[in-house]
């Protein structure tokens, strides 16, 4: 019996499940603009008279922006089962010299506690937690009354129940820039690629929380604004993290160990840049990219101490690892999950369409693998003459809805046809007809 | 074919049976694919799945797999039914690198898609019309498929 060759790396097919999976998990366009509507609304309670913040904003206003994740376009749905997106927000204002570290915090919850439409509002050690349905907003708040030269930095408020309460170097609109400056460039057909996932796959989850929200939304529409968020960054680096960070948060569900910072995170993709040869490729680099990386630290009994390229004195995994000897089980236990990571994909790359979702429920969650099912079983659904004929490469004989194959010159239609039911007669069987 | 299939070898035997061997990869899994053709002996190409061979969902039988021609003598050999006999869809005249290659392919695709979903979801012709083959037929088969080992 002949037996396959190893398969050429054709990485197609993986790339067009992962950028499904990718549009199912990111926020769609009209969870964006709910989002960005929460922000403003943010602005206005912070702003509001009766506000115990307003006596400290800068020159009268708040400023306001997002950071973190939806600033880096990274958000990603939290959890398993839940549905639900967590953003981040700075309030940036002039901390009085007299306040203890702990007040700025204290302020904050005083101010944001009745929050509208907000289901509860939690005082965290660096930030005031509002929980919408859906959607979990972290402002932090930021002291910019030394003006520090270069893109905003300040400092934020660690401030434990127990404990004393400290000052961290920050610059999250600067680590913002950085980040996208780093990625995205040159990435046209990637682009078109993910817009024909999202038209087929993405999924709206976030709802109008009241009245006010809906005017909100509303005035948007009528009146363009300086965005809250910035805009979306479609590049396959910033997708493959947001697969990195769904597989990692599934992994660390039940963990007693800390999951590392998405901010690392961010950063190390930047660092590592694009890697040509598709979203597949990306992922798996990500993952031995860091993986290597902390085996380096593993051996040499180091930790990785990154800071924040646009402001140094801002370290921004300054809690993960823990220090030796508990750093060897964070990094053993990541670096462990991400060779898994790599394994499956190289795995999954020469693997039937079913053992690849089987393999996408372990890593990603059954949830996702039963939506992906449906996507591919609408994509290639040819029941009937509506859906167009499919496309085959030649020499490979690997085959595309006509969408997917927009972009690859070398396909060739399949000629019409209809696949028939048929059977040989049996040894002594009477002949057929 | 070599043209479009430069992995395909063909062989043709003294007999006049042609076999192409090759691999297709109509997904992420390569499977390697043997086409029967003897003029004069059988009216269709012979496609058939030689690794991973065709497989039953787990707990189910052979004869399950839409699209075959279905051999219950040698179910793991059964060939691929890939086109209407009574839809003028093929005739020797169509090259089978432009038709059997592709639509071989594309069985595979909606093979593995019926083990994901349990549906056939490739365009087809229903069960209320199963092409039968006549028992000379048939025979020639057998001896090509016993030829190629």
């Amino acid at each position: 019996m002949a037996t396959a060759p190893a398969p050429e790396l054709d990485t197609s097919t993986l790339d067009e499940i992962l950028l499904d999976l990718a549009v199912l998990i990111e926020l769609s366009p009209h969870d964006r603009e709910i989002a960005e509507s929460r922000y403003r609304r943010l602005k206005e309670y912070v702003e509001r008279p009766t506000s115990p913040l307003r006596p400290y904003l800068v020159d009268g206003e708040s400023l306001i922006y997002a950071q973190g994740s939806v600033a880096t376009s990274t958000t990603i749905l939290s959890g398993d089962n839940d549905d639900r997106f967590d953003v981040d927000a700075i309030v940036e204002i002039d901390v009085p010299p007299h306040w203890p570290e702990s007040e700025p915090l204290d302020q904050l919850f005083e101010t944001l506690k009745n929050f509208p439409g907000a289901v509860e509002v939690v005082r965290c050690t660096r930030c005031v937690q509002i929980r919408f349905t859906f959607m979990h907003m972290d402002v932090t708040v930021m002291d910019r009354r030394q003006r520090l030269g270069g893109e905003r930095p300040g400092h934020i408020f660690h401030s434990p129940d127990t404990g004393p309460a400290y000052r961290v170097n920050s610059n999250p609109w600067g680590f913002t820039g950085w980040f996208r400056t780093q990625v995205g460039i040159g990435e046209r057909l990637f682009e078109q690629r993910l817009k024909a996932a999202r038209d087929a796959a993405g999924v709206s989850r976030l709802i109008v929380l009241d009245e006010a929200e809906r005017r909100i939304l509303a005035d948007a529409e009528q009146v363009p604004l300086p965005p809250m968020i910035p805009s979306r960054i479609d590049a396959q680096e910033a997708v493959a993290l947001k697969l990195l960070k769904r597989y990692l948060n599934l992994r660390y569900t039940h963990s007693r160990l800390k999951r590392p910072p998405s901010i690392w995170l961010t950063k190390l993709t930047g660092d590592m840049g694009l890697i040509q040869g598709g979203l597949t490729l990306q992922l798996y680099a990500l993952s031995k990219f860091i993986s290597d990386s902390l085996r380096e630290h593993l051996a040499r009994r180091t930790v990785p101490r990154e800071v924040n390229p646009s402001y140094p004195p801002d370290k921004i995994n300054d809690r993960w690892p823990r220090a030796w000897p508990e750093a060897e089980s964070d990094m053993t236990v990541l670096a462990d999950h991400l060779d898994l990571l790599a394994d499956a994909i190289e795995e999954m790359n020469c693997s039937s369409q079913s053992a690849i979702l089987k393999k996408i429920d372990e890593l990603f969650g059954e949830r996702f693998g039963q939506e992906e099912r449906r996507i591919l079983k609408d994509r290639y659904d040819r029941r009937n003459t509506s859906g167009g004929n499919l496309l085959i490469k030649p020499g490979s004989g690997t085959i595309y809805t006509p969408a997917i194959a927009a972009a690859k010159q070398e396909v060739q239609p399949i000629p019409q046809h209809r696949f028939h039911p048929g059977r040989l007669p049996s040894n002594g069987e009477a002949s057929g007809g | 074919m070599r043209r479009l299939w430069p992995n395909f070898h063909g062989r043709r035997h003294e007999n006049g049976l042609v076999v192409w061997r090759g691999v297709l990869k109509p997904r992420a899994q390569a499977y390697a694919v043997n086409i029967l053709w003897w003029p004069g002996k059988i009216d269709r190409p012979y496609v058939m799945i030689a690794d991973p061979p065709i497989e039953p969902p787990p707990g189910g039988t052979y004869d399950q797999i839409p699209h075959l021609m279905f051999d219950s003598d040698n179910p793991i050999k059964s060939g691929l039914c890939l086109f209407d006999p009574d839809g003028r869809e093929w005739s020797d005249a169509d090259l089978i690198s432009e038709t059997t290659v592709k639509w071989a392919s594309e069985w595979l695709h909606y093979y593995e898609l019926w083990h994901l979903t349990g549906e056939w979801l490739g365009p087809s012709v229903g069960y209320e019309s199963v092409a039968q083959m006549n028992a000379i037929e048939a025979e020639s088969i057998r001896a090509a498929v016993a030829d190629v080992h």
